[in-house]
């Protein structure tokens, strides 16, 4: 097959219009978790709505819908949790990560007859994205840069210090949780397409490339999305290509892009001028 | 005289039943600058915030400018917290981190004006840092950082600063650059300050108070000769 023979199929268009709004949206929230120093905070997520899919499947509800109901909730308990039990923030994500999973793999266990769809939740394929998850996940991207735009300076207060923004009369909490209910929307909407285990990776190694070759966080949101688009869209075609799994391409892709960003980054090469 | 902060009976027990603040009554009248001192653990930072509402009081009551706690009045109150520390990537700049005190004042909606930005690099030049408006807070020293935080307050026209352990970390030269802008924005703003110290040499020539804690109480309260004069206070600092 030729390389342009792919664009006549429809079903790889709609992949490719997934790749970059999934890759836009994912590289954008990276930014929020990885400078909010909350990183497993994805994983939390990315489980929580694996979790609540999987309880669809059983219950026969939606499990998309389900999937981003569990993913919301328990973004919404990190905060209360951590200040309930003294324990710092990371520690309740992982209370709730082992509790997801622990709620996932009980239910696959009872699920007998879903195999291909449990799969599919898990590892998730870009080429079965449908064009109603093409209109869900532009109207996430559309929410995504409408929060960004009208909230930016609670945003930047509170990726600079959380406690100072409280003290100061910043709505903190309220754009904090706004902010999380928008991540799990993304994590939960692209669960079918990019797959539960692997969108945290898209979600944390893009942002972290980004956090080596910038000093600007507006110019972070730019190249953690467009390196997590480019993940998308070279795994796309070198899966298509060879016949390997697209999720797996992907998350390799966005590695090697990851380790020549550290290869390149201005400011690890300042720090070794000026200290070594 | 207008009371700033009006502590009544606060009371702050930890889920242990461990008393960290015991039946604190304080009144600290406007354009007052009170040094709090006093050994580790009399419960310094703890006061600073619970009259900025980060910390919940068990039992009590608090009024800044007499009204209770909440966003419009914390927009007035200038917090410059002990640590200092940025992670030295952190993709943003002391002008951007400034103008979160400009946030505060005007609410996150408000597009700043020329005038506003003006008023950033001017309260820049003022405190000492106005080369540094396009660096990344990462690369600040100590001293640069809190004379940031201090950027940070004025911009946001707060009328009551509270400052923990300012001097902290720093070395003699800087000490001494953070005494004089605290002096200065006193002199200048007539703002209320509330500054935590642990040395008695660090207390700037602005204060006319000393809040003197110990074990989370309040040992003594009153103006700065009359607690030099208290025998507990003489024998904790060798007086």
């Amino acid at each position: 097959m030729e390389f342009l023979d792919f664009f006549n199929y429809s079903f790889f268009n709609r992949a490719l219009i997934m790749s970059i709004l999934g890759g836009i949206s994912c590289g954008i929230i990276g930014v929020w978790i990885l400078l909010l120093n909350i990183p497993f905070i994805g994983v939390a997520m990315s489980h929580a709505a694996f979790a609540g899919a999987m309880t669809g499947l059983l219950l026969g509800i939606n499990p998309v819908l389900c999937g981003f109901i569990f993913c919301v909730t328990s973004a919404l308990f990190i905060d209360p949790v951590a200040e309930k039990t003294k324990l710092h923030n990371n520690i309740s994500i992982s209370l709730l990560f082992s509790f997801m999973l622990g709620i996932a793999f009980l239910f696959i266990g009872m699920l007998k007859d879903y195999r291909a769809e449990v799969l599919g939740f898990m590892w998730g394929n870009i080429l079965t994205a449908s064009w109603n998850d093409v209109i869900l996940s532009t109207a996430a991207v559309i929410i995504l840069i409408s929060f960004i735009i009208i909230f930016h300076k609670g945003i930047l207060a509170i990726l600079f210090n959380r406690e100072i923004a409280r003290a100061c009369g910043i709505p903190e909490k309220l754009i904090f949780y706004v902010l999380l209910i928008i991540s799990s929307t993304v994590v939960s909407l692209h669960l079918h397409s990019i797959g539960g285990l692997l969108i945290y990776s898209l979600i944390a190694i893009p942002s972290a490339s980004a956090y080596q070759l910038t000093y600007r966080t507006g110019t972070m949101y730019v190249i953690s999305s467009l390196i997590a688009v480019i993940s998308c869209i070279a795994g796309l075609f070198i899966s298509s290509v060879t016949a390997l799994p697209v999720g797996a391409t992907i998350i390799l892709i966005s590695c090697v892009l990851f380790l020549t960003s550290v290869l390149f980054s201005k400011k690890r090469n300042y720090e070794k001028k000026t200290f070594f | 005289m207008n009371t700033a902060v009006s502590l009544s009976k606060i009371n702050l027990t930890t889920n242990s039943s461990r008393k960290i603040l015991t039946d604190i009554n304080l009144k600290i009248d406007c354009g007052d600058c009170v040094a709090v001192i006093g050994p580790n653990g009399a419960g310094k930072t703890t006061i600073l915030k619970i009259i900025n509402g980060l910390i919940k009081q068990t039992s009590g009551e608090i009024e800044i400018f007499n009204e209770k706690i909440s966003n419009k009045i914390k927009n007035q109150i200038g917090y410059i917290p002990q640590n200092n520390y940025f992670d030295p990537f952190l993709p943003i700049s002391v002008k951007e981190v400034i103008s979160i005190g400009l946030s505060s004042k005007y609410g996150i909606f408000k597009n700043f004006s020329d005038k506003d930005r003006q008023i950033i690099e001017d309260t820049a030049k003022n405190v000492g840092i106005f080369k540094l408006l396009d660096t990344p807070v990462g690369k600040l020293s100590g001293g640069e950082a809190q004379k940031l935080s201090i950027a940070r307050v004025l911009v946001q026209e707060a009328k009551l600063i509270l400052m923990d352990e300012p001097l902290s970390n720093l070395d003699n030269k800087a000490q001494k650059d953070i005494l004089d802008v605290t002096d200065e924005i006193y002199k200048q703003k007539k703002a209320t300050i509330l500054i935590v110290l642990h040395n008695l040499s660090q207390i700037p020539s602005c204060c006319n108070k000393i809040l003197f804690m110990s074990n989370g109480e309040i040992v003594k309260f009153g103006k700065k000769e009359e607690i030099f004069d208290n025998k507990l206070f003489q024998e904790l600092y060798n007086l």
